[in-house]
């Protein structure tokens, strides 16, 4: 169950190594179960819980 | 009766080879290896691992097991007591597949071990999502001397 519909977001957390880097703009690729898809500063997309993003634009 | 006279023994003068002063290594004794070294380089060497359980607590011995690391205050929701399954080493040591050079240096830095011992791996876990048991496909990144870090949720195996 996956939704393609792709937009923008903000981490607010921490910044983490292979993770985020705190207040980078991500591209949300796709929402699986409610959890975002992004291509993470790993460079390797993965599925994350949306809590810690704030939307930037839709 | 003895077979051997006094000049017999007065001219042995040791084992051939040995040198006094020098041990010989447990390999040339011919004894076996701790069973607990055997394990470890095992699994140090191969690209598939035992499964290992995601521990129950959230303290900081289970910290390593978490999907994110609990300074973010993320926290992946592992089923308690689930285990991933079928390990597997995709990148890094013991993989014909190497990891990035800023990944291993970085991970190095951050956490700890020598980049050359780190490995990219995967495995089969079961998360809390929404109250439903869902499996997934976890990542993650190991070192012998620091352990499992970084674990990553790749893709979502129920429907």
């Amino acid at each position: 169950m996956s939704e393609k519909s792709s937009f923008k977001v903000r981490w607010m957390g921490k910044t983490e190594f292979l993770y985020f880097t705190h207040g980078k703009i991500y591209t949300v690729l796709s929402v699986e179960k409610g959890w975002y898809r992004i291509v993470d500063d790993s460079g390797e997309d993965y599925l994350y819980p949306p809590d810690q993003f704030e939307i930037v634009e839709e | 009766m003895s077979i051997f006279t006094l000049g017999d023994l007065l001219r042995h003068h040791g084992v051939k080879g040995q040198k006094w002063g020098v041990r010989r290594t447990p390999e040339q004794l011919g004894h076996k290896p701790p069973i607990k070294e055997v394990l470890e380089k095992s699994q140090a060497n191969s690209t598939m691992g035992a499964e290992f359980a995601i521990l129950r607590s959230l303290g900081a011995k289970a910290k390593n097991y978490m999907v994110l690391d609990p300074v973010s205050k993320q926290e992946y929701p592992f089923v308690e007591g689930t285990k991933i399954r079928n390990p597997t080493v995709f990148a890094g040591k013991g993989s014909s597949k190497a990891l990035r050079e800023e990944v291993a240096q970085g991970l190095s830095k951050q956490i700890g071990g020598k980049p050359s011992e780190w490995q990219h791996c995967k495995g089969i876990g079961t998360l809390d999502v929404d109250g439903k048991n869902t499996e997934a496909e976890i990542h993650w990144f190991q070192e012998p001397s620091v352990g499992k870090h970084r674990f990553k949720v790749k893709e979502w195996l129920d429907d």
